[in-house]
This record gives structure tokens, C-alpha cells and sequence, in this order.
């Protein structure tokens, strides 16, 4: 019994209980489709519950079936939790403060972030080359391509 | 013939200096790209999709054929130079250029693989260029129902075929088929699964997928678990002597042959076309102690022509058809989808100019890349020493950047985490991401196809079983599953006998 691949198949069951808990806000009305438009939703969540029990009970007798040689020694290799959390807070920090900061800013932040979960402790260097790759593009978007990416939105520009 | 006189026009439009300038900045890109580790050209044309929208359709899909190929050329530069191979199908590139360079030729391996390369793209670029116009004219026979099966072939094999596991390939494909259904539906217009939020009344952008299981699910896993940084090997001089030219050839040659159909039918992927050709070249060299051992040149000759052979030929059933069978087909399409273009036989009819265009600057990248990559190999090799904080930290913000410019909504970057971290699960879980992304793209076209077939048949199941053409690819996609599971079987049944005849 494998704790980490039942979840798997738990979870996928819960988003099949997704879609099928979708279906009646959709109306069934045909018209001139010739199908439903219920129908593939309800075959998409069959398959998904249908997929979720096998994994949930393959999880159940022992784990997946033909997973590769490295697999094994995943649950035993180092971790490194704070890394991942890192970097998972650059992204969140990108998607809160883009609306503000602009990309710039926002993404150069990430880029401190991102770094330091990845052992990077030079915060100066991170930053300058979080612009060098930043401003550039930045540029591009805005005077080449014509796609509004305001520079310090805050700030009204 | 008049194809030859398409393929003349499509250089006319190909050899204009803008076109000629995009394809190079196309090739550029997609080595420098591809030669970062971890970054494959599914990924690379993904993340530059938001370049191309105002730049002219020709133009941008001319400079995404350039990254494609780039991208594959750049990845096997990886693979032999450093000791943790960029993508799957550069495994085989891995395993014997690897040995090759620790025992000081990796020039050698790296001039086979370049040249070996541009034999086979040239090879089956003119193959398709044949091949492509009669399967266009054959598919303007294809009504709504063939168009359907052939989409379920390509659902089965990229979610049967490639990957360990049958269950998680079918799991991965459903997600992306329900990922698809988020948005309107076209038929009936109403909108399914946003739950109310306003930004999901237009779906789930394929690009955001792409990124977020591609780019953020490897950055967070990677983080998660620290890999050990690749050892690299050292480079001498590029150049092959005349046993190494000798072993190429028909190496070159015996991987286009393998690995063209292979590209072509739906089957997805690169991996067994190169499996196969290193298996067949080891077979038929004169220098077997090699293999395994201080590497053969075979071994990376023949495995990238098959390649770049197979590459070359997955964009027939995209151009043909407008069926993407990998990843990066797939957003090749959405690609295709942001010019409001369809690929398929109507393209060659209506657009022509581009589809011939794009066919030539296919020779004219394999040139371009031949030129650009010799000399320009210390370029690339520099790249590879990118501390890896800085590589992780670059690919995301181009990542952003990707999710960021579709429609300017942080909504998009909330979705980007979501699905990163959806990515990392199925990295963690070995659960194949090709099925997320077919599915994606190709659920809404399936399901439009299947509602018409039926609205025309008037609801009766049974027509795809009595055409023709239909009823046949549903004999290939049921073979598919059901052959190399009896194969297997039998296989495994014949050892046990023989075991147990040993024994008694």
C-alpha cells in the first residue's frame, strides 16, 4: 500500500465528482447537434472515475504498476521543501503584484525568489540579471509588438 | 509536376530577405533554447507564442519551423556534451555520444549528429513535400466522421502507445480532455465548467497548460528534489576523419528510412524510431565492442537521423490533416489557431502561398542550422554552464511572460501555478503530459466533429462502422491497443513454456 499513489486516485475521483457535479448546469437541449451537449462531459467524467478507482486501487495493492527504476528511490531522496516553497512564493508573488509592480518589477522579484530557492544567495546579481532579462522584453512587447505591459502600473505609467 | 512548381513558388516566398531573416532568428532561438537543459521545443514554441501576435502568419509559423528544428539540434548538442540528456528522444543521442565524449570525441559525435541531422531533415522534408499534397486531396474526402476517428486514433495512440502505463495515459488524456471543456461550447453556446468566473468563460489557454506543466512543473519539481548538476565533457575539434564519415552514411541513411513513417502515423513521439535505429545499428556494425563501451559513432548517427526524420514527418498529419500527434504539434496548432487558420486540405487550397512557403523554409532551416551550428559550437557550450538558479529563475520569468501576455490578466498566472503544480505531481507520479496536451486541443475539435457526424447521420451510431474509410481507421486504432498487449502475451506465455521445459 502506497499512501502517496492512493491519493493520486482519490484525487483523480474528486475531479471526476467535479464534472459530474457540473452536469446539471448544463442543459441537455440538442438542438441541431446531434449530441448533447452533456455527453462528453459525462464520458470525460466516467473515464476520470473509472481511471481514479484503478489508480486508487492499484495505490491499495502495492503502488502503481511499471513505474521507472527511479521512482523508487524518490520518497528517500533529499528533499528540499523550503526550495520548492521558495519558489512557489516567487510565482504567487508574481501573479499578486504584476497588477502593480508591473512585469518588471513583479517578474525581477520572482527571479530573486526562484533563485534563492534554488541555493542562490546573491541577491544583487539575481536581481540585475532578473532585469537585464526583464527590461528587454518588456521593450519588445511594448514598442515592437504593441502589447500594453505597463511599467509601474501603480504609479499610473 | 505541378507539386514542384508549388514547391518553387513556396521558395520564391521563403527566400524573401524578411522570411529568410525570421528563419534565422527562428534556428538562433531554438538552438539557444534548446541547448538549455530542461527545456525542450514543445516548451520553446510555447513560450514565444505571445511574439508572433502581430507578426505575419507566414513569418511566425516560418520562425516556429526554425525553432522546432533548432530546438532538436540544440538538444542533442546537450546530450552529448553534458551527462543529463535535454529531452527523451535525445536519450539514445545520450547513451553513446555520452561515451564518446568522455573518451574525447565528442566532435566527432557532435559533426555525426549535425550532419546526420540535415541529411535526414532534408531527406524527409522532400518526402513530404511529395507525400503532403495527395494526402491533402485524400483527406478533402473526409467527412466529419472520418475526421473523428482519426482524432480517437490519435487519442488512443498518444495515450496507449508512448509511456509505461496504459491507465495513467488514458487518466492524463481525460484531464485534458476536461480541461477542454472548460469555456463555451461552440454548438450550443453556453459556457460549461467556468463555475462563475469570468475568466474561464473563454476556457483554459493551451499555452498556459503548456507552460505550467512544462515549465513551472519542472521548476518546482526540480527544486523539490535537487538533481546533482551534469558533469560536462570536454570538446576538441569538430571534425569526422574518414572511418567516421564511412559509419555515418548509411547510418544516416538506414535512421531517415526508420524513422519517417514513424513521424507520420499517429503514434506520437520520437523515442521508437530511435530506439530502433540504435538497435538496428548496433546489429549491423562492424564495430559492436564499441557499443556500451567508448561509443560508437554509429550509435549517434543513426539514432538522430531517425530524429530529426521522425520531427520532420509529424508535421504531415498536421498540415495534412490538422491532427497534431506531440506536443509540440500541438501548439504548433494553436499556433496555426491564433492566425485563425485551420491546417488541413482546405489550407493548401486557401493558403497555399503559406503552406508551400513553409515547406521551403523547412530546407532552407536544415541549411541554416547545418551553418549556424558548427561553427557557432562554443556559443552553445557556454550556454550550458548557466548556473542552474539563474536557468530556473530565467525560464520562469519567460514562462510569466508567456501566461502574462495572452490577455493581461493575473487570473492567467494563478492558473500557471495550478497547473505547475499539477505538472510537478505527474513528473513526481510518472503520469505522461503529451495526453494533457492532445487531449486539450483536440477535445473540442473531436466533440464538434462527433456532434456534426451524428447531426448529419441523423443520430445513428452505426455510420462510422459502415463507411469505409472510417470503419478502417477503427480497425487500425483497435489494433493499436489490442496487438502489442497480445503480442506481449503471447511473448511472455512462450517464455514460461520454454522455461518450463528447461526445467523439467
Amino acid at each position: 500500500m502506497k499512501p502517496s499513489h492512493v491519493s493520486i486516485g482519490v484525487a483523480i475521483l474528486a475531479v471526476s465528482v467535479f464534472f459530474f457535479a457540473g452536469l446539471p448546469g448544463i442543459s441537455g437541449d440538442e438542438g441541431y447537434a446531434g449530441l448533447s451537449p452533456r455527453f462528453v462531459p459525462s464520458l470525460v467524467a466516467i473515464g476520470l472515475a473509472v481511471c481514479g478507482a484503478l489508480l486508487t486501487w492499484q495505490g491499495v495493492r502495492g503502488g502503481f504498476r511499471n513505474m521507472p527504476e527511479e521512482d523508487a528511490e524518490l520518497p528517500t531522496a533529499p528533499h528540499n521543501f523550503k526550495g520548492f516553497l521558495w519558489v512557489a512564493l516567487g510565482l504567487v508573488a508574481n501573479m499578486a503584484l504584476i497588477g502593480t509592480l508591473g512585469f518588471v518589477f513583479s517578474s525581477t522579484l520572482m527571479m530573486v525568489c526562484v533563485a534563492r530557492g534554488y541555493g542562490s544567495r546573491r541577491i544583487v546579481r539575481d536581481a540585475l540579471i532578473g532585469l537585464l532579462l526583464t527590461v528587454p522584453m518588456w521593450a519588445l512587447f511594448e514598442f515592437l509588438l504593441g502589447i500594453n505591459l505597463p511599467l509601474l502600473p501603480v504609479a499610473g505609467f | 509536376m505541378d507539386t514542384l512548381n508549388q514547391l518553387m513558388h513556396g521558395f520564391a516566398v521563403a527566400i524573401t530577405p524578411i522570411n529568410l531573416m525570421w528563419a534565422l532568428v527562428g534556428c538562433f532561438l531554438g538552438t539557444a533554447i534548446g541547448v538549455l537543459p530542461g527545456i525542450g521545443p514543445a516548451l520553446t514554441v510555447a513560450m514565444l507564442l505571445p511574439l508572433t501576435a502581430k507578426v505575419e502568419p507566414t513569418a511566425a509559423l516560418i520562425m516556429f519551423a526554425g525553432i522546432y528544428y533548432g530546438a532538436m539540434y540544440g538538444g542533442s548538442t546537450t546530450s552529448i556534451l553534458m551527462n543529463t540528456p535535454g529531452e527523451s528522444s535525445t536519450m539514445v543521442t545520450a547513451m553513446e555520444g555520452n561515451l564518446m565524449a568522455k573518451n574525447g570525441r565528442a566532435g566527432p559525435a557532435l559533426a555525426t549528429a549535425a550532419i546526420g541531422s540535415f541529411v535526414a531533415g532534408t531527406i524527409a522534408t522532400v518526402l513530404l513535400s511529395m507525400f503532403a499534397p495527395v494526402a491533402a486531396d485524400v483527406a478533402l474526402q473526409f467527412g466529419p466522421g472520418e475526421y473523428f476517428m482519426i482524432m480517437l486514433l490519435a487519442f488512443t495512440t498518444v495515450s496507449a502507445v508512448l509511456g509505461s502505463s496504459l491507465l495513467r495515459g488514458m487518466t492524463s488524456l481525460f484531464l485534458g480532455l476536461g480541461i477542454g471543456l472548460i469555456g463555451m461550447d461552440s454548438l450550443s453556446g453556453q459556457t460549461r465548467y467556468s463555475m462563475n468566473v469570468q475568466e474561464l468563460y473563454d476556457g483554459v489557454d493551451i499555452v498556459v497548460v503548456a507552460v505550467g506543466l512544462f515549465a513551472v512543473g519542472e521548476a518546482l519539481f526540480n527544486a523539490f528534489f535537487p538533481q546533482p548538476e551534469g558533469t560536462f565533457n570536454k570538446l576538441g575539434s569538430v571534425h569526422m576523419n574518414k572511418s567516421d564519415w564511412k559509419r555515418s552514411v548509411p547510418a544516416w541513411i538506414r535512421g531517415t528510412v526508420i524513422g519517417f513513417p514513424f513521424g507520420l502515423i499517429p503514434a506520437g513521439g520520437a523515442e521508437i524510431p530511435t530506439f530502433l535505429s540504435y538497435a538496428t545499428e548496433k546489429k549491423l556494425s562492424d564495430h559492436k565492442d564499441e557499443f556500451g563501451r567508448v561509443g560508437a559513432i554509429e550509435g549517434v548517427a543513426g539514432p538522430e537521423a531517425a530524429n530529426n526524420a521522425a520531427v520532420t514527418a509529424t508535421l504531415a498529419p498536421l498540415l495534412t490533416l490538422g491532427i497534431p500527434t506531440s506536443n509540440t504539434t500541438a501548439i504548433l496548432l494553436a499556433a496555426f489557431q491564433n492566425y485563425n487558420l485551420q491546417p488541413g486540405p482546405m489550407l493548401f487550397q486557401t493558403s497555399g502561398d503559406l503552406v508551400w512557403g513553409l515547406l521551403a523554409s523547412l530546407y532552407i532551416g536544415n541549411v541554416m542550422l547545418l551553418v549556424l551550428n558548427l561553427p557557432a559550437i562554443g556559443l552553445w557550450v557556454r550556454m550550458l554552464r548557466v548556473p542552474t538558479p539563474l536557468l530556473y529563475g530565467g525560464i520562469l520569468i519567460f514562462a510569466g511572460l508567456g501566461a502574462y501576455g495572452i490577455r493581461q490578466s493575473w487570473f492567467d498566472l494563478l492558473l500557471l501555478f495550478v497547473i505547475g503544480l499539477l505538472g510537478m505531481a505527474m513528473r513526481r507520479f510518472d503520469f505522461p503530459t503529451a495526453p494533457v496536451i492532445v487531449g486539450l486541443i483536440l477535445g473540442p475539435m473531436a466533440e464538434k466533429q462527433l456532434r456534426n457526424a451524428l447531426s448529419i447521420g441523423q443520430g445513428d451510431w452505426s455510420l462510422f462502422i459502415k463507411q469505409p474509410i472510417s470503419a478502417t481507421i477503427l480497425a487500425m486504432t483497435v489494433g493499436v491497443v489490442v496487438i502489442p498487449r497480445v503480442l506481449r502475451w503471447h511473448a511472455s506465455r512462450t517464455t514460461a513454456r520454454l522455461e518450463a521445459d528447461n526445467a523439467a
